[in-house]
Protein backbone atom coordinates (compact mmCIF):
# COMPACT_ATOMS: atom_id res chain seq x y z
CA UNK A 1 0.00 0.00 0.00
CA UNK A 2 1.53 3.13 -1.07
CA UNK A 3 2.53 5.90 1.58
CA UNK A 4 1.83 8.95 -0.63
CA UNK A 5 -1.02 10.72 1.58
CA UNK A 6 -4.15 13.18 -0.05
CA UNK A 7 -3.76 16.24 -2.58
CA UNK A 8 -6.00 18.17 -3.81
CA UNK A 9 -6.10 20.28 -7.04
CA UNK A 10 -8.89 22.46 -7.44
CA UNK A 11 -9.55 24.28 -10.80
CA UNK A 12 -12.22 26.88 -12.44
CA UNK A 13 -13.07 25.23 -15.67
CA UNK A 14 -16.09 27.96 -16.35
CA UNK A 15 -17.83 30.58 -13.86
CA UNK A 16 -20.13 27.95 -12.87
CA UNK A 17 -18.30 24.49 -12.70
CA UNK A 18 -15.10 23.15 -10.34
CA UNK A 19 -13.00 20.34 -11.28
CA UNK A 20 -11.56 19.00 -8.65
CA UNK A 21 -8.61 16.54 -8.27
CA UNK A 22 -7.78 14.35 -5.78
CA UNK A 23 -5.21 12.64 -5.85
CA UNK A 24 -3.59 9.72 -3.03
CA UNK A 25 -4.99 8.43 0.26
CA UNK A 26 -7.70 9.80 2.04
CA UNK A 27 -6.84 7.90 5.52
CA UNK A 28 -6.57 8.48 8.91
CA UNK A 29 -6.55 12.45 9.54
CA UNK A 30 -6.08 13.24 6.13
CA UNK A 31 -9.63 12.23 5.38
CA UNK A 32 -10.58 15.55 8.11
CA UNK A 33 -8.27 17.22 5.64
CA UNK A 34 -10.32 16.78 2.78
CA UNK A 35 -13.72 18.19 4.77
CA UNK A 36 -11.38 21.37 5.49
CA UNK A 37 -9.94 21.62 1.67
CA UNK A 38 -13.76 21.08 -0.02
CA UNK A 39 -15.74 23.67 1.57
CA UNK A 40 -13.65 26.54 0.99
CA UNK A 41 -15.48 25.32 -2.85
CA UNK A 42 -18.69 26.52 -1.83
CA UNK A 43 -16.93 30.58 -1.96
CA UNK A 44 -17.22 30.31 -5.66
CA UNK A 45 -20.32 29.53 -5.94
CA UNK A 46 -20.06 27.05 -8.75
CA UNK A 47 -23.75 25.30 -9.81
CA UNK A 48 -21.32 22.33 -10.51
CA UNK A 49 -18.58 20.51 -8.74
CA UNK A 50 -16.99 16.97 -10.48
CA UNK A 51 -14.71 14.93 -8.14
CA UNK A 52 -12.01 13.25 -10.53
CA UNK A 53 -10.91 10.60 -8.14
CA UNK A 54 -8.97 8.64 -10.71
CA UNK A 55 -5.60 8.96 -8.67
CA UNK A 56 -7.37 8.52 -5.21
CA UNK A 57 -6.61 5.03 -4.07
CA UNK A 58 -7.89 4.59 -0.63
CA UNK A 59 -11.15 6.73 1.37
CA UNK A 60 -12.38 5.72 4.82
CA UNK A 61 -15.47 6.95 6.33
CA UNK A 62 -14.38 10.32 7.53
CA UNK A 63 -13.85 10.84 3.99
CA UNK A 64 -17.31 8.98 2.56
CA UNK A 65 -18.85 11.68 5.43
CA UNK A 66 -16.55 14.31 3.48
CA UNK A 67 -18.05 13.78 0.79
CA UNK A 68 -21.38 13.32 1.89
CA UNK A 69 -21.55 17.12 3.64
CA UNK A 70 -20.13 18.64 0.60
CA UNK A 71 -22.78 16.77 -1.53
CA UNK A 72 -25.82 17.97 0.98
CA UNK A 73 -23.94 21.45 1.08
CA UNK A 74 -23.92 21.65 -2.74
CA UNK A 75 -27.48 20.73 -3.05
CA UNK A 76 -29.07 22.99 -0.76
CA UNK A 77 -27.65 25.68 -2.97
CA UNK A 78 -29.29 24.53 -6.21
CA UNK A 79 -25.58 22.53 -7.66
CA UNK A 80 -24.81 19.41 -8.57
CA UNK A 81 -21.69 17.35 -7.22
CA UNK A 82 -20.53 14.58 -9.42
CA UNK A 83 -17.99 11.74 -9.39
CA UNK A 84 -15.60 10.66 -11.67
CA UNK A 85 -13.36 7.94 -12.42
CA UNK A 86 -13.18 5.93 -9.34
CA UNK A 87 -10.89 3.27 -8.83
CA UNK A 88 -12.56 -0.60 -8.30
CA UNK A 89 -11.39 -0.23 -4.74
CA UNK A 90 -13.05 2.63 -4.40
CA UNK A 91 -15.90 2.09 -6.49
CA UNK A 92 -16.83 -0.81 -4.26
CA UNK A 93 -16.67 1.13 -0.81
CA UNK A 94 -18.97 3.69 -2.79
CA UNK A 95 -21.16 0.49 -3.81
CA UNK A 96 -21.37 -1.46 -0.36
CA UNK A 97 -22.59 1.52 1.65
CA UNK A 98 -25.30 3.00 -1.63
CA UNK A 99 -23.73 5.88 -1.80
CA UNK A 100 -23.19 5.14 -5.69
CA UNK A 101 -27.03 5.94 -5.69
CA UNK A 102 -26.28 9.22 -3.92
CA UNK A 103 -23.93 10.71 -6.01
CA UNK A 104 -24.29 10.95 -9.88
CA UNK A 105 -21.36 8.91 -11.21
CA UNK A 106 -19.04 9.01 -14.37
CA UNK A 107 -16.59 6.92 -15.43
CA UNK A 108 -14.48 9.51 -16.53
CA UNK A 109 -14.16 13.51 -15.97
CA UNK A 110 -14.79 14.63 -19.50
CA UNK A 111 -18.16 12.86 -19.12
CA UNK A 112 -18.90 14.53 -15.83
CA UNK A 113 -17.74 17.64 -17.49
CA UNK A 114 -19.94 17.53 -20.48
CA UNK A 115 -22.45 15.74 -18.91
CA UNK B 1 2.90 -25.28 12.56
CA UNK B 2 3.34 -21.83 10.68
CA UNK B 3 5.28 -18.47 11.41
CA UNK B 4 2.60 -15.96 13.64
CA UNK B 5 3.21 -12.43 15.03
CA UNK B 6 2.16 -11.25 18.37
CA UNK B 7 2.37 -7.54 17.86
CA UNK B 8 1.11 -4.28 20.22
CA UNK B 9 1.14 -0.78 20.28
CA UNK B 10 -0.39 2.06 22.61
CA UNK B 11 -1.94 4.80 21.14
CA UNK B 12 -2.78 8.07 21.84
CA UNK B 13 -6.34 9.22 21.35
CA UNK B 14 -5.26 11.73 18.12
CA UNK B 15 -6.34 10.63 14.41
CA UNK B 16 -2.57 10.97 13.34
CA UNK B 17 -1.81 8.40 15.28
CA UNK B 18 -3.98 5.95 12.60
CA UNK B 19 -0.95 6.02 9.91
CA UNK B 20 1.67 4.71 12.13
CA UNK B 21 -0.73 1.87 13.61
CA UNK B 22 -1.77 0.23 10.20
CA UNK B 23 2.20 1.15 9.31
CA UNK B 24 3.21 -1.47 11.48
CA UNK B 25 0.28 -3.56 11.07
CA UNK B 26 0.27 -3.62 7.58
CA UNK B 27 4.26 -4.19 7.38
CA UNK B 28 3.71 -7.47 9.09
CA UNK B 29 1.53 -8.69 6.27
CA UNK B 30 3.78 -8.89 4.03
CA UNK B 31 5.00 -12.87 3.92
CA UNK B 32 1.41 -13.79 4.90
CA UNK B 33 -0.08 -14.28 1.47
CA UNK B 34 -2.54 -11.11 1.67
CA UNK B 35 -3.03 -9.54 -1.72
CA UNK B 36 -3.07 -5.64 -2.46
CA UNK B 37 -7.13 -6.59 -2.07
CA UNK B 38 -7.00 -7.87 1.51
CA UNK B 39 -4.19 -5.27 2.32
CA UNK B 40 -6.91 -2.89 1.26
CA UNK B 41 -9.63 -4.65 3.21
CA UNK B 42 -7.28 -4.62 6.15
CA UNK B 43 -6.11 -1.22 6.18
CA UNK B 44 -10.30 -0.16 5.85
CA UNK B 45 -11.39 -2.32 8.54
CA UNK B 46 -7.96 -1.00 11.00
CA UNK B 47 -8.42 2.06 10.12
CA UNK B 48 -12.76 2.21 10.95
CA UNK B 49 -12.24 0.59 14.70
CA UNK B 50 -9.43 3.19 15.04
CA UNK B 51 -11.56 6.21 14.80
CA UNK B 52 -14.37 4.70 16.30
CA UNK B 53 -12.16 4.23 19.26
CA UNK B 54 -10.46 7.28 19.53
CA UNK B 55 -13.35 9.95 18.18
CA UNK B 56 -16.76 7.82 19.82
CA UNK B 57 -14.73 5.47 22.58
CA UNK B 58 -12.47 7.75 23.81
CA UNK B 59 -14.24 11.04 22.70
CA UNK B 60 -10.47 11.95 21.51
CA UNK B 61 -9.83 12.97 25.16
CA UNK B 62 -5.49 12.49 24.73
CA UNK B 63 -5.57 11.67 28.14
CA UNK B 64 -6.96 8.33 27.30
CA UNK B 65 -5.13 5.72 24.96
CA UNK B 66 -5.91 3.32 22.49
CA UNK B 67 -4.22 -0.19 22.30
CA UNK B 68 -3.48 -2.25 19.12
CA UNK B 69 -2.22 -5.86 19.37
CA UNK B 70 -2.87 -8.00 16.23
CA UNK B 71 -1.35 -11.29 15.45
CA UNK B 72 0.07 -11.94 11.71
CA UNK B 73 0.04 -15.74 10.41
CA UNK B 74 -0.07 -17.20 6.63
CA UNK B 75 -3.49 -17.81 6.65
CA UNK B 76 -4.95 -15.23 9.15
CA UNK B 77 -4.29 -11.95 10.70
CA UNK B 78 -6.00 -11.19 13.65
CA UNK B 79 -6.69 -7.54 14.88
CA UNK B 80 -8.03 -6.36 18.22
CA UNK B 81 -8.73 -2.36 19.28
CA UNK B 82 -9.45 -1.27 22.85
CA UNK B 83 -10.53 1.81 23.85
CA UNK B 84 -11.23 3.32 27.45
CA UNK B 85 -14.70 4.07 27.10
CA UNK B 86 -18.06 3.01 28.38
CA UNK B 87 -18.73 0.75 25.09
CA UNK B 88 -21.31 1.42 22.67
CA UNK B 89 -23.63 -1.50 21.35
CA UNK B 90 -23.05 -2.22 17.96
CA UNK B 91 -26.65 -3.37 17.02
CA UNK B 92 -28.27 0.13 17.94
CA UNK B 93 -25.90 1.77 15.00
CA UNK B 94 -28.55 2.86 12.30
CA UNK B 95 -28.02 1.30 8.99
CA UNK B 96 -26.37 4.06 7.01
CA UNK B 97 -27.53 1.68 3.85
CA UNK B 98 -31.09 2.73 4.32
CA UNK B 99 -32.65 5.84 2.22
CA UNK B 100 -33.10 8.03 5.60
CA UNK B 101 -29.39 7.38 6.58
CA UNK B 102 -27.91 7.77 2.77
CA UNK B 103 -27.08 11.78 3.37
CA UNK B 104 -26.08 11.02 6.81
CA UNK B 105 -22.19 12.07 7.06
CA UNK B 106 -21.13 9.03 9.51
CA UNK B 107 -21.71 6.02 10.73
CA UNK B 108 -20.25 3.87 8.74
CA UNK B 109 -17.74 2.29 10.76
CA UNK B 110 -19.13 -0.60 12.21
CA UNK B 111 -21.19 -1.36 8.75
CA UNK B 112 -17.20 -1.12 6.78
CA UNK B 113 -15.58 -3.22 9.02
CA UNK B 114 -18.24 -6.09 8.72
CA UNK B 115 -17.91 -5.88 4.81
CA UNK B 116 -14.82 -6.06 4.68
CA UNK B 117 -13.70 -9.00 7.07
CA UNK B 118 -14.11 -12.44 7.66
CA UNK B 119 -15.50 -11.87 10.73
CA UNK B 120 -16.23 -8.93 13.22
CA UNK B 121 -17.04 -9.40 17.03
CA UNK B 122 -17.24 -6.87 20.36
CA UNK B 123 -16.69 -7.54 23.85
CA UNK B 124 -19.75 -7.14 26.15
CA UNK B 125 -19.31 -3.68 26.81
CA UNK B 126 -18.22 -2.44 23.39
CA UNK B 127 -15.21 -0.90 24.26
CA UNK B 128 -12.81 -4.16 22.10
CA UNK B 129 -13.41 -5.35 18.70
CA UNK B 130 -11.72 -7.86 17.22
CA UNK B 131 -11.12 -8.28 13.73
CA UNK B 132 -10.18 -11.52 11.22
CA UNK B 133 -9.04 -11.62 7.72
CA UNK B 134 -7.93 -14.72 6.09
CA UNK B 135 -6.14 -14.52 2.22
CA UNK B 136 -9.21 -14.55 -0.19
CA UNK B 137 -6.74 -16.40 -2.08
CA UNK B 138 -7.00 -19.74 -0.52
CA UNK B 139 -3.92 -21.01 -1.22
CA UNK B 140 -1.57 -18.46 -0.55
CA UNK B 141 -2.52 -19.44 3.19
CA UNK B 142 -1.32 -22.97 2.54
CA UNK B 143 2.18 -24.21 4.27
Amino acid sequence: MGAEHLSIDIEDRDPSTVLIHLRGEADGAYAEHLHESLFPVLDRDPMRVVLNLADLEFINSLGLGALIHFHNELASRGATLALAAATEAVLEVLQKMRLHELFTMFDDADSALSG
Amino acid sequence: MPDSTDSKLVLESRLEEVNRAEAAVLDTLEACGFDAADRFAIKLALEEALANAIKHGNDSDETKSVTVEWTAAPGEVRIIVTDEGPGFTPDDVPDPTLDENLTKPSGRGVMLMRAYMDEVSFNDAGNKVTLIKRPSNAAAGRD
